[in-house]
């Protein structure tokens, strides 16, 4: 179907876990489009390892999950920099730009 | 594959090595450096960037309250900065700043005109649009003040034909941002999906290079470039 787009984040910062940064981005993304734009977003985390995400959107939502990237923030309004690293039209092309993906710690085939 | 530039990161000391690995790390090529007064050890300061991959070009911001100071100012410091930007406080100094083929950069702080002034239509100066605005506003800030003022600013550019640059204005690493993701929120503020990529890649890069071409003698005038060597007529 190719209806998903994965993405492959990266934190600049102190390693925050996969659950801290997807509500961050889900607070990020409320705050910049609404309720609304969550919605049709729905970002879904589907691996985390160290200071690196993957995360899940629809095809045509990436440009929102970029754009909410800038203002990642903690719980306390302390700035999370991250950047996406690289984004795929499938899961197992992204595996081989995942550090430790290949000693078999990456995401589930 | 697309270079990127970020000529807005302010020279704050300390962190200056970490956002030079912040740069490397966001996928910079470019950066620009804003330093206030003459650069003490310019070779230095650009050694830290140009050992991680990432070029460096000296900037300064000028906020002058007249036209005079600002005629004043560019002719102290245009022949030292690869990019000079000007902070418009007023509509005057926005009309100069904006003919001005000296100024490379025109942005509007806070100010009582700010965003409201118009850009005349012959404007050779860039308007530049700074992410920090946005990221400060995180500690408790507006953030629905400052994305109508960076929206405002694109539409006086856009209604001109002016061109677009968009940079982070950070003092600090935490307060870089990627390109692409600039690119991102730029398109959601009103620009196409092309002007806005080339707002944080081609047009900033194609600004430094035209301008260090000038500071080394190779361009007379826009338009005008001098081929050849010294030794050509003798």
């Amino acid at each position: 179907m190719g209806k998903w787009r994965y993405l492959l984040l990266e934190a600049l910062c102190e390693e925050p876990n996969g659950a801290e940064v997807l509500d961050a981005l889900r607070r990020s993304l409320k705050e910049l489009f609404g309720h609304m734009g969550l919605m049709e977003a729905n970002p879904k985390l589907l691996y985390s390892l160290g200071r690196y995400s993957v995360i899940r959107c629809p095809r045509g939502e990436v440009d929102k999950i970029r754009a909410s990237l800038i203002f990642l923030s903690d719980p306390l309004g302390r700035s999370i920099p991250m950047c996406i690293k690289r984004s795929s039209g499938t899961l197992r092309a992204l595996r081989a730009a995942i550090p430790g993906a290949r000693e078999g710690r990456g995401p589930p085939r | 594959m697309r270079s990127f530039a970020d000529l807005h990161i302010i020279h704050s000391g300390q962190s200056l090595s970490r956002m030079a690995e912040r740069a490397s790390l966001l996928g910079y090529s470019l950066v620009g450096l804003t330093l206030e007064g003459r650069p003490e050890d310019p070779g230095s300061l650009k050694r830290e960037f140009l050992d991680r991959g990432v070029d460096v070009a000296l900037r300064i911001d000028l906020s002058p309250k007249s036209r005079q100071e600002l005629l004043s100012l560019l002719g102290r410091y245009r022949p030292i900065f690869e990019i000079v930007s000007v902070n418009c406080a007023s509509k005057a100094i926005c009309d100069a700043a904006s003919r001005d083929g000296r100024v490379d950069l025109i942005f509007f702080g806070e100010g009582p005109i700010g965003p409201r002034a118009r850009l005349p239509k012959e404007a050779s100066s860039a308007l530049e649009v700074n992410i920090c605005d946005l990221i400060a506003t995180k500690g408790g800030g507006d953030i629905g003040r400052a994305l109508r003022k960076i929206r405002r600013d694109l539409e006086v550019a856009l209604e001109n034909g002016i061109r677009v640059v968009a940079s982070s204005g950070a003092g600090d690493p935490d307060g870089m941002r990627g390109p692409r993701e600039i690119a991102s929120l730029l398109k959601f503020l009103g620009m196409g999906a092309e002007e806005a990529l080339a707002s944080v890649s081609e047009i900033p890069i194609s600004l430094v290079r035209s301008n260090r071409m000038k500071l080394r003698g190779e361009v007379v005038c826009d338009g005008l470039r001098v081929l050849g060597g010294k030794g050509r007529n003798g």
